[in-house]
């Protein structure tokens, strides 16, 4: 098992976030290696030091407890709307915020209510057949964006989901099947050993978007003084469905979407004009030779 | 809840709210602010307030965390040219860092507490909000990822990465000064 899967399960079991059966094993090799009861002696400390320094003068200011107080005073005696079937009546006190409106009915405008209702069912069942495609309306990249990070960060924690999501583990099999799941232009394994990337293993996805997508996955081992890291790439049949959500997009001109509210990570795409690549990357002073390796892997279009 | 008791309960967790709305906000005023927004937000909704074992705080802080991201707006995810962005090689905290130095072990602590809370405010504000949620008000990484509505795989990650690199920075500073005793280790070493 590498450092850098030691490093986390030493965390979670510090934490108290192990599994027993995963908890159970990691005793059984603490036991034997000083190494590792070191690291965890370490991480109690630094979490103990952490919450001294942090707590450390940073109380609430004086009087703000008299100012919340008296804010919450004041929104309870504000006059709450009663609420009536179908109509907001703004008028009349209701003492103690915690009673429930009064509710009456049925009032004459009780069938605005039901024809409302039956409007709410209606667009109910019409989003889940077609949710999926209103929601992306102008929000394509975005939900893209939040896709990729979202596996990238699924996958780089949790080796099982990395292991489901990958089921073409050998490159042929990778570029032949991805090539034929997309149906549209064809998809090559990128070389990144130069950076020290090992290729993992690719699988279908479902990108947000009416077209079928899939991923690769690359993995870089931890080194002296380097901790493992990951690279996912999503390949997306570019049909122009991005083009009016992101600027200067054209082939082979790279463009980022920023991450909600940061993951650490950097997610960046290029096309080469058939097949749209989304990067998913640590933000790390090698993204630049990482980016230049994926250009000159990518099928003819981008330069 | 009646408001009574919402304000008894809730009250006395008075001073972690507004240490997370600190983190938050960077502004004493502005997490006073806060701090009043989410306690009146949590009075309109004390109804659904439900007991789920870890106590109102993790509800509170969640209400907060809501509170304070409407406030900032949500036109953060918008798709921008390359060029805009900070560069690759800024100095921003690197998750790419050198595993933690297990010899740390042996640190002696008393000298590094102010690196360790400049490390702290320096990392990026989503490490160090999961960090501080984790090492200072003690949840779990269930609780903080319904808090702050993320993945829990999110969480762990971006709290590993936040400790690496802490441990990464305590390893360079014991280095510099000499602040390790001894070998380290376990007496086996």
């Amino acid at each position: 098992m590498s450092e850098q899967n030691d490093s986390n399960l030493i965390r979670n079991y510090a934490d108290g976030e192990l599994d027993p059966e995963q908890a159970a094993a990691l005793q059984q090799r603490l036991e034997s290696d000083h190494r590792l009861r070191a690291q965890l002696r370490f991480e109690h400390v630094l979490r103990e030091r952490i919450g001294e320094v942090m707590r450390d003068g940073s109380s609430a200011p004086a009087g703000l407890v008299e100012r919340i107080s008296a804010a919450l005073s004041e929104a309870t005696d504000e006059p709450e709307p009663e609420v009536v079937a179908g109509r907001v009546d703004s008028g009349g006190a209701v003492a103690g915020r915690g009673k429930r409106a009064r509710r009456v009915g049925p009032a004459p405008m009780s069938m605005f209510a039901v024809a409302a209702a039956l409007l709410l069912v209606a667009g109910v069942i019409l989003f889940s057949i077609f949710g999926e495609q209103i929601g992306h309306e102008g929000n394509l990249a975005i939900e893209t964006a939040r896709f990729v990070e979202d596996v990238h960060i699924r996958c780089e924690t949790e080796p099982k989901t990395l292991a489901k999501v990958s089921p073409w583990r050998a490159r042929g099999e990778a570029e032949r099947e991805l090539t034929r799941h997309l149906g549209d232009g064809e998809v090559s394994v990128l070389d990144l050993s130069s950076l020290g990337y090992k290729f993992y293993g690719a699988g279908p996805c479902h990108v947000p978007g009416p077209v079928p997508s899939g991923h690769f996955f690359h993995e870089r081992p931890a080194e002296e003084g380097r901790d493992a890291s990951m690279v996912s790439l999503y390949v997306v049949p570019d049909h122009g469905q991005y083009a009016d959500q992101i600027d200067e997009h054209r082939p082979g001109q790279w463009f980022e979407l920023p991450a909600e509210p940061g993951s650490g990570d950097r997610i960046l795409g290029i096309s080469n004009g058939s097949i749209m690549y989304f990067l998913v990357c640590p933000c790390h002073p090698g993204l630049g030779d990482l980016k230049k390796a994926i250009e000159a892997g990518l099928p003819a279009g981008v330069q | 809840m009646e408001r009574d008791a919402f304000e008894q309960i809730a009250l006395e967790h008075l001073d972690a709210v507004y240490r997370m709305a600190m983190q938050l906000a960077r502004h004493p005023d502005e997490a006073s602010d806060l701090v009043q927004e989410t306690y009146l937000r949590a009075l309109r909704v004390a109804e659904k307030y439900e007991e789920k074992g870890g106590g109102i705080r993790p509800w509170l802080f969640k209400i907060l965390h809501n509170v304070f991201y409407t406030r900032v707006g949500k036109a953060k995810r918008q798709p921008l040219a390359v060029e805009e962005l900070p560069s690759a090689t800024s100095a921003e905290p690197r998750p790419d860092e050198p595993p933690p130095a297990w010899d740390l072990e042996s640190l002696q602590w008393e000298h590094v507490d102010e690196r360790l809370k400049s490390s702290i405010e320096q990392l990026r504000p989503e490490y160090r909000s999961v960090l501080l949620l984790w090492g200072v008000e003690g949840l779990k990484y269930r609780e903080i990822s319904e808090i702050q509505d993320i993945p829990i795989g999110t969480v762990m990650s971006r709290l590993h990465r936040a400790r690496s690199i802490l441990a990464e920075q305590l390893s360079e500073l014991a280095e510099e000064t000499g602040l390790v005793e001894g070998c380290g280790g376990d007496g086996g070493a």
